[in-house]
Parts: structure tokens; sequence; C-alpha cells
């Protein structure tokens, strides 16, 4: 079946249509949402929880961009709602963007640095800047998205952004010159 | 200082180490009928609907018997009497189409094939005997069309019992084609006896 007379039939709540969708989605947006919670348990609630209230808004979606895309916001969102429930701090520095455009463009790291060590690094990172980092480059949103997603302004997005690319690359810096010696 | 980490993450494939936890769509499913309900309570309304246009189907179907038959007054009864005791199979069955709206459709085909053959019965005094052993099979798959109803009730839906209850339907089809056939022979017969008398 086409996947638009599927999403035609969950819009008329058929059941057979909403588990034909889950099972093509849902171990995709179950990963999204596994990178931000980092728990099993709480990644299928925040992936079932997503297309639940994607079924309930379906008639808002209007094929803009696919429905993959579309989910995933949704469960993004949900994921961030759970980490915010977890008193996640994600309150706008003050702190004024200091950068030139080169800067902001910068996301070179060593040769020989592994994807594995920069995840790695990611992870440790404080975690306002963390999630804003992982939206960008993950996720793939720029700073519009990440402002809405996150409630914060494209401003703090930017510099939240920045700042973790900032501290991602010297954390990046001594593990490669750390194992060096 | 070559590699630019947006490039890396562009092309990485990789999964998280943990995956979905087993039984993970029946849980879905149980939220899915926890946030919508199950499917009979979101299509309500489409079952008033539904029950109105059965309710239409007999009483189409009633008319047509009543108008197109030209029988004397007994035949005409008898007729009545079956088609309302089908008409009762209609109200009884409401417990298996409140489970499932495909269900309520698949039945109401039926039933109104089922009527559509009724009504086009041609009985006559000749055929009478056919036709009354015929209706008193139909009773019967009436019976137990309703006992398959309440088994439905008690143990559930499942393939089996909507599978019996099909087959129930389709029984009843195939025995009033055969009605007709039977019908259409006696009559055949019946004309290719009066030609060769008159000759």
């Amino acid at each position: 079946m086409q996947i638009t007379e599927i999403l035609e039939r969950c819009k008329q709540n058929d059941r057979r249509a909403q588990m034909q969708l889950y099972n093509k989605y849902s171990e995709g947006m179950y990963y999204v949402a596994f990178r931000f919670l980092k728990n099993s348990f709480e990644a299928e609630e925040a992936m079932q929880e997503g297309f639940v209230k994607a079924f309930t808004k379906m008639h808002q979606y209007n094929g803009e961009v696919t429905f993959g895309a579309w989910l995933k916001r949704i469960v993004i969102n949900k994921s961030i709602d759970m980490l915010k429930a977890k008193k996640l701090e994600l309150v706008a520095i003050n702190e004024q963007v200091l950068g030139t455009v080169d800067e902001y463009n910068d996301w070179s790291v060593e040769d020989g640095i592994s994807l594995d060590q920069i995840k790695e690094a990611i992870e440790e990172l404080p975690e306002r800047y963390r999630y804003a980092v992982m939206l960008f480059l993950i996720e793939g949103y720029d700073h519009q998205e990440i402002s809405e997603i996150l409630e914060i302004t494209e401003v703090a997005s930017r510099t939240l952004v920045h700042r973790g690319k900032k501290k991602l690359q010297e954390k990046l810096k001594t593990k490669y010159h750390g194992t060096g010696y | 200082m070559a590699q630019d980490i947006r490039e890396l993450f562009k092309n990485d494939l990789s999964i998280p180490s943990e995956g979905l936890k087993r039984g993970h769509e029946a849980r879905f499913n149980a939220r899915l009928d926890a946030n919508f309900g199950t499917q009979q309570k979101a299509k309500a309304e489409g079952y008033l609907w539904m029950k109105i246009a059965a309710v239409l189907v007999v009483l189409i179907a009633v008319t047509g018997l009543l108008l197109n038959n030209p029988l004397s007054g007994t035949t005409q009864e008898t007729h009545q009497v079956e088609a309302n005791s089908v008409a009762t199979t209609e109200t009884t069955k409401v417990q298996l189409s409140d489970f499932s709206p495909e269900y309520k459709q698949i039945e109401d085909r039926y039933l109104a094939s089922i009527h559509m053959e009724l009504a086009q019965l041609n009985v006559t005094e000749d055929n009478k005997a056919v036709v009354d052993a015929f209706m008193g099979q139909l009773e019967e798959l009436n019976q137990e069309y309703d006992r398959l109803n309440a088994d439905l009730v008690e143990t559930g839906v499942n393939d089996q019992n909507i599978q019996a209850l099909i087959d129930n339907l389709q029984f009843r089809l195939d025995l009033l084609t055969k009605l007709k056939e039977k019908l259409n022979e006696l009559q055949e017969s019946q004309s290719s006896e009066i030609q060769t008398n008159t000759l």
C-alpha cells in the first residue's frame, strides 16, 4: 500500500494503518529517542508517545516534509520534554556570543580521530551544550528548529552549539594527544 | 586537522547498542487502546449510521417482497414470516457487528444479497413444498447464527468464530441460489409439459 493511503487511513483512526506506520518507523524513532535519553525504557516511552501524539495530530500533517521527518520532530520534542522533566537546565546563557563566521563554521578535528571518539566526547559535554550539539550535528536541525525544540532563542541556540563545539574540539585535542603519549 | 565533524556524522550509519525491547508492538497496541479507545468506540457514530442502513435494507427487502409477489394470501403470509425472521437476525447480531466495522460491512452485504434473492423468489402452489423445505433450512441457519453470535460474545473475537459466521452467511446465499435454480428447473419442466400437452 502507498504511504499516502496509509496516512489517509490513519486520519480515520484505522488501527491497522496505524500499526503499519508503527512497524515502519518504530525502530528508527526509537534510536532517535535513545540517543537523547540513553535508556531503552525511556526511549520506548518517548517513541511510542510520539506516535500517539502524531496520530492525534494527523490532520496537521500537510506533507511539507516527509512523514518520517515530521514524526522524528515529534519524537525529539517528546524526548526533550522527558529530559526537562528530569530537570534539564536549558536556561539561555547571558554571555554575548563572540566569534567570527569562520569560527562558527570551523568544525574540524584532527585526522585519526574516530566518530566513536567524537560521540564519546559529546556524551561528556555539559547537558545544555550536549543536546544543542546533538540536534545540530546528529539530527541535522538548523538553529531555528533547535530554538523551537529547546524553547530557547535562535541566538541562544547558536551560542550553545558554538560553545559546545569549542568544548568538543578541546576535549578531542587532549584525547588525541593523550593517546599519543 | 582535515576532518570535518559534520561530514563524519553525515556518513554515520551506526545504531545504538540497545535495540527495542521485546513485545514493544503489544505495548504500543495497548497504548493506542488507552488513547483512542478500542476501534468500536472511535467509530460509534459510524455504527449508528450502519444500523440505520441495515434497517433500511430490511425494510426495502420486505416491501420488495410484498410488491413483487402476486401470490395468494397464504404464501404471502409465510413469506412475510420468513422475512421477519431474517429481520430478527438483524437485531440480534448487533453484538457481532459491535466488534468490527469491517465485519459489519461484510455482514450487511451478505444480508442485502440474501434479501434480494428472497425478494426475487417466485413462489407458486406447485413449488411451495420446495420453498418451505428451504425456509426450514434457512431458519436453522438463523438459529445457528444466533448461537455463533452468543459464542463470539462469550469467547471473544477470533478468526475461527468470524470465519464460522461468514460461512453461515455464505451458506445461506448458496442455499438461496440453489433454490432459485431448482425453482427455475421446475418452472421449465412445467412449461414444457404444458407445451407438449397443448401440442
